[in-house]
């Protein structure tokens, strides 16, 4: 439905405010009417339990950067959020060891166990670092679609790419982000791929951007739509 | 330039608004310090430091209280896990019980951990637990029975 891919080269100032102003119109404007709503709108999910994450990339880890950071644009977004590592926990003690097992289990027992309204289905399609002589680069491309678990209806799909160039002045701007949306993570834990991961994260599910999620019961934003 | 830059530095905030999804209210609706790095600890690593990651969740719990934010979802139910793996049953199901409570869509998940930690406190204070080690909470009420995926080859008996 929605595939975007966002550059965030730090040597490019005028790039980042046309990106900014894009952010900026995103978080404000309802979405797009191109993209069809409908059964969203009709499904009106309050909470969301999100797998663990399919992992298509080389990167063993990819899917628990993905999934630790998938909480919080959802949240914001005005969502319950099932807890994720409880959720994996919960999985593992029974049996199901793999993402693809998860995944793969019906809609009425998530349901049952969980009692979210609605599943988010992730796979990380790239998540990796590629280097060069003047710059770096680091790319996670993450898609997902949200199912109804009460009706197995299909809400909503996306997928975003983030590609994370380092170099020239360095990632000053990058860093501001990362400090402002994940505190003191820099910190104690020197992974630029975490890093991008959840900024694939925000850029996919946080809602209101255009072809993004609706915002959910627990947001001022949300849209008391008939 | 200066302007250049002065307009950088606004895009770099707005970008941050929008991603939050509020441009009214740069705040967040919840204290994000340490749940989503306590949850990546706790998903990269096999055997975790459960006693400090719940004590970052706790400095959490302070500073959101000074601050008069609300915890995230999912916080509460995980530290109530983490307590739960450190042996302390009491606090665990304090904070599930917390969960339930601040976020009623978590009924009916936290009801069936509820039930599978009071089954943990039996197992691990009855004579059955002679490996001294704490039963896994889904030994008393297996939850996700018999649905062998398609390729779930090589599983020994899944539930």
């Amino acid at each position: 439905m929605m595939i975007t891919t966002t550059r965030l080269p730090a040597a490019s100032l005028l790039r980042a405010a046309v990106l900014g102003l894009a952010a900026l119109l995103a978080g404000c404007a309802a979405p797009e009417n191109n993209v069809d709503y409908t059964a969203f709108r009709a499904s009106r999910p309050a909470s969301i339990l999100v797998l663990p994450p399919l992992n298509e990339s080389v990167e063993a880890g990819a899917g628990a950067a993905v999934l630790a950071q998938a909480t919080l644009p959802l949240a914001e977004s005005g969502y319950y959020v099932v807890p994720v590592a409880v959720m994996d926990e919960t999985f593992k003690q029974n049996g199901v060891h793999t993402a693809d097992d998860a995944q793969a289990l019906p809609a009425a027992k998530l349901r049952e166990i969980f009692g979210a309204d609605a599943a988010l289905y992730l796979k990380v399609t790239q998540y990796g670092a590629s280097y060069a002589v003047l710059s770096s680069s680091v790319t996670v491309a993450v898609e997902g679609t949200l199912l109804d678990l009460r009706t197995g209806a299909k809400l909503w799909d996306g997928r975003k790419t983030i590609v994370y160039s380092s170099g020239g002045n360095g990632g000053g701007l990058i860093g501001m982000l990362v400090q402002a949306i994940v505190d003191q993570v820099v910190n104690t834990l020197s992974d630029r791929g975490f890093q991008v991961a959840g900024l694939a994260d925000q850029s996919l599910l946080g809602a209101g951007q255009p072809g993004g999620l609706l915002h959910g019961p627990r947001s001022p934003h949300y849209e008391l739509l008939k | 330039m200066a302007y250049l830059r002065s307009s950088a530095r606004l895009a770099a905030g707005c970008i941050v608004v929008g991603m939050l999804g509020a441009c009214a209210q740069p705040k967040t609706m919840y204290s994000w310090q340490a749940y989503q790095p306590q949850v990546y600890s706790y998903l990269k690593d096999d055997v975790g430091d459960y006693a400090a990651q719940a004590a970052s969740l706790e400095k959490n719990v302070q500073d959101a209280r000074a601050a008069d934010q609300a915890l995230p979802p999912g916080f509460r139910a995980h530290l109530g896990m983490l307590y739960l793996k450190l042996g302390q049953s009491d606090k665990a199901v304090e904070q599930l019980q917390g969960e339930k409570l601040a976020f009623p869509e978590a009924t009916a998940f936290m009801d069936f951990l509820l039930r599978n930690a009071s089954g943990q406190a039996a197992a691990q204070g009855g004579p059955a637990s002679a490996s001294g080690q704490p039963e896994p909470a889904g030994a008393a009420t297996p939850a996700i029975p018999a649905t062998e995926p398609a390729a779930g080859a090589g599983k020994a008996g899944g539930a």
